[in-house]
C-alpha cells in the first residue's frame, strides 16, 4: 500500500469495528451518547498512532518470541498515558467511561494494528495507519453513539434534537440496544458493499 | 439464483413441516378466526378503545410489511396474512389507552426487526410479538401500565391487575378475586390477554382443526399447574393457586396462541410437550420470584430459544446404534 491508500483505508475499506470486526467491546459498551463515543474513539486514536510508531520503530529489536508482551508493554504505557491525561483534564468524561480507558490495553484493533502493520512497515506508514485506523474507529463509535443518543434520550452532544413532549426510546441505551444498532449498521454496510460488487464480511 | 453458486447440499424448509392441503394464507386466517371470538369481546368489553388498538397495530403490522417488501425483494409476501395476526397478537397485549404511537411502533418493530430482518416467516428464531413487546417494555414501562389506562372502567372487580396484587401480598391475594369473574374476562388486563373464555373459545377451536398440536397446550398447563402446586408447598406465602395463575393474566393467550406459533415451537411431537412444559414452569417461576408483574411473554421468549435444542429429542432407533448426529 502507497502513502496515500495507508492514510484512507480505515475510513471506508477496512472501517472498525464494522469491517475489522475488531474492537467490539468498547463499541458497544461506552456508545451510550454521541460525547463518550468520540471521547473513547480520540483515546483510541492517540494510543494506535503511538503503539504503532513505537512498535515500528522497534520492530528489527523486539525478539520475533516475545512480541506480544511487548507490545503490551507498549500499549501499556500509553494507556496509562491517556488514562492519567483524562483524568486530570477531562475528569467527568473519564468518570463515564471508566473502566473500558484501562480495557483499551487489550483492545484487539492495537494489538492488531501492530501485529499486522506496525511490525512490518516503515515508522511514517505506520503513523498513518495509526492515524486512519484510529479516525475510521472515532467516527464509527461516534455515528453508534449519536444514533442511540438521538434515540435513546432525545438529545445530540448534549442538545435536545426533539420537542419536550419526545417520548425516548429507551431501548436504544441500554446493552441490547447497542446490539441491535450496530447489528443494522453492520448489515446496512454489507448491503450497500454487496450492491456495489465489493468486498463484505460473511458468516 | 446463480447457476455457478455453490449449492447447499441441505434443503432446509421452514417451519411447519406438516402437509395437510392449506396454504400459508389459510394457516393465518384459521388464527385469525380463532382470534375473533376475543376481538369481539375485547370490542364490547372496552368500547370503540379496545378495537381502535387492534385496528391500528393491524393496519401499522401491514404497512410496515408493503414498505419492507418493496425496498428489500423477499419471498415473505405481505399476502400470507402473518403480519396482520402479528399486529392482533400485539394489540391484544398493549393497554386499551395505548397511544397511537407506542402501538405503531411496536408493530414495526415487530414486523420489521422481528420477522423480516431474520427472513420473514418462517425464519425468526423468536415469537416476533414477543420481541416486538418487549421492546416496549424496555422502553416505556410506565405506558404499558393495565391499571391505569382502565381507570375509567365502571365494573364492580377489583380493579387492579390480579398478578400485581399477587406480587405483593403473595397468597392473600386471591381472596379480592371472583374466580368466575376472572374467566369471564372482567380482570384489569390488555386489550384482549385477559378475556380467558373467549380465547379458551378460540384455543380450542385451533386444536380441534389440528392447527396446533395439543402436546404445547397440555404441557404448557401440566407445567403452569405442576409448578404452582410445588410453590405452594415449598413457598406457601408469596405463590398463588394453579388455578388462579392459569386465569389471571395473560396464561391463556401464552399458552394456546403465542407458544404454539409454527416457526418457534419444536417440530416433533414429544419435543413440544417439553417446551410446553417448560414454558409454562418459567412462566410461574418469572411470576413469583421476578420483579415483571406478568413474566408469561418473558416465559416464551425463553422457550423459544430452547425449541431447536429440545428438537434433538427424537425416538430411538431399534436394531442400530445411534450415531452422534453432532
Amino acid at each position: 500500500m502507497n502513502f496515500r491508500q495507508t492514510l484512507t483505508h480505515g475510513l471506508w475499506r477496512d472501517l472498525p469495528p464494522f469491517r475489522l470486526v475488531l474492537g467490539l467491546c468498547p463499541a458497544l459498551a461506552v456508545t451510550a451518547t454521541a460525547e463518550n463515543g468520540l471521547g473513547m474513539g480520540i483515546a483510541v486514536t492517540f494510543v494506535l498512532i503511538f503503539s504503532n510508531m513505537f512498535i515500528s520503530l522497534l520492530r528489527k529489536v523486539i525478539p520475533d518470541k516475545v512480541r506480544i508482551a511487548s507490545y503490551i508493554v507498549v500499549i501499556a504505557t500509553l494507556v496509562v498515558i491517556v488514562e492519567l491525561a483524562m483524568k486530570a483534564f477531562f475528569f467527568p468524561l473519564s468518570q463515564q467511561l471508566g473502566i473500558y480507558i484501562p480495557l483499551i490495553v487489550v483492545n484487539c484493533i492495537i494489538l492488531g494494528r501492530a501485529e499486522a502493520f506496525a511490525s512490518r512497515n516503515p515508522v511514517h506508514l505506520s503513523m498513518a495507519d495509526g492515524l486512519s485506523v484510529g479516525l475510521g474507529f472515532s467516527m464509527s463509535l461516534t455515528l453508534v453513539g449519536s444514533i442511540r443518543e438521538i434515540l435513546g434520550v432525545g438529545t445530540w452532544f448534549g442538545m435536545a434534537v426533539f420537542p419536550d413532549s419526545f417520548e425516548p426510546f429507551g431501548f436504544m441505551v441500554q446493552a441490547p440496544g447497542a446490539f441491535l444498532c450496530l447489528g443494522l449498521l453492520l448489515g446496512l454496510m454489507n448491503a450497500w458493499s454487496r450492491h456495489r460488487g465489493e468486498f463484505f464480511i460473511q458468516t | 439464483m446463480n447457476p455457478d453458486a455453490p449449492q447447499s447440499q441441505f434443503n432446509v424448509a421452514a417451519s411447519p413441516h406438516w402437509r395437510d392441503g392449506s396454504s400459508l394464507p389459510g394457516i393465518q386466517q384459521t388464527w385469525l378466526l380463532a382470534l375473533l371470538p376475543a376481538i369481539v369481546a375485547s370490542g364490547v368489553y372496552f368500547g370503540f378503545a379496545g378495537l381502535r388498538v387492534v385496528a391500528l397495530a393491524v393496519v401499522a403490522s401491514v404497512i410496515a410489511e408493503v414498505v419492507w417488501n418493496s425496498l428489500v425483494p423477499n419471498r415473505d409476501f405481505a399476502s400470507n396474512y402473518s403480519s396482520v395476526t402479528m399486529g392482533v397478537l400485539l394489540a391484544f397485549l398493549l393497554p386499551v389507552g395505548a397511544p397511537w404511537w407506542l402501538v405503531v411502533v411496536g408493530s414495526f418493530l415487530t414486523v420489521i426487526i422481528g420477522k423480516k430482518l431474520y427472513g420473514g416467516w418462517g425464519a425468526y428464531p423468536v415469537h416476533p410479538v414477543a420481541l416486538g413487546y418487549a421492546f416496549l417494555a424496555v422502553s416505556w414501562p410506565s405506558r404499558l401500565d393495565y391499571t391505569e389506562s382502565l381507570v375509567a372502567q365502571a365494573w364492580s372487580v377489583t380493579m387492579i391487575e390480579p398478578m400485581r396484587l399477587a406480587k405483593t401480598l403473595g397468597t392473600s391475594a386471591e381472596a379480592s378475586f371472583n374466580l368466575t369473574d376472572l374467566f369471564l374476562g372482567l380482570q384489569v388486563g390488555g386489550v384482549g390477554n385477559a378475556l380467558v373464555l373467549w380465547l379458551l373459545l378460540g384455543g380450542l377451536f385451533l386444536v380441534l382443526v389440528r392447527e396446533i398440536p395439543w402436546q404445547i397446550p397440555v404441557g404448557g398447563i401440566l407445567g403452569v399447574v405442576a409448578c404452582a402446586a410445588l410453590l405452594g408447598v415449598v413457598a406457601a406465602d408469596r405463590s398463588v393457586s394453579p388455578v388462579f395463575h392459569l386465569l389471571a393474566g395473560s396464561t391463556v393467550l401464552m399458552i394456546f396462541f403465542m407458544a404454539p406459533e409454527h416457526t418457534t415451537s419444536p417440530v416433533n411431537p414429544r419435543p413440544m410437550f417439553f417446551y410446553g412444559l417448560l414454558m409454562g414452569v418459567l412462566m410461574v417461576l418469572i411470576r413469583t420470584f421476578s420483579i415483571h408483574v406478568d413474566g408469561a411473554i418473558f416465559a416464551v421468549l425463553l422457550a423459544n430459544f430452547f425449541s431447536p435444542l429440545l428438537d434433538r429429542i427424537t425416538p430411538r432407533i431399534l436394531g442400530q446404534e445411534v450415531q452422534d448426529i453432532a
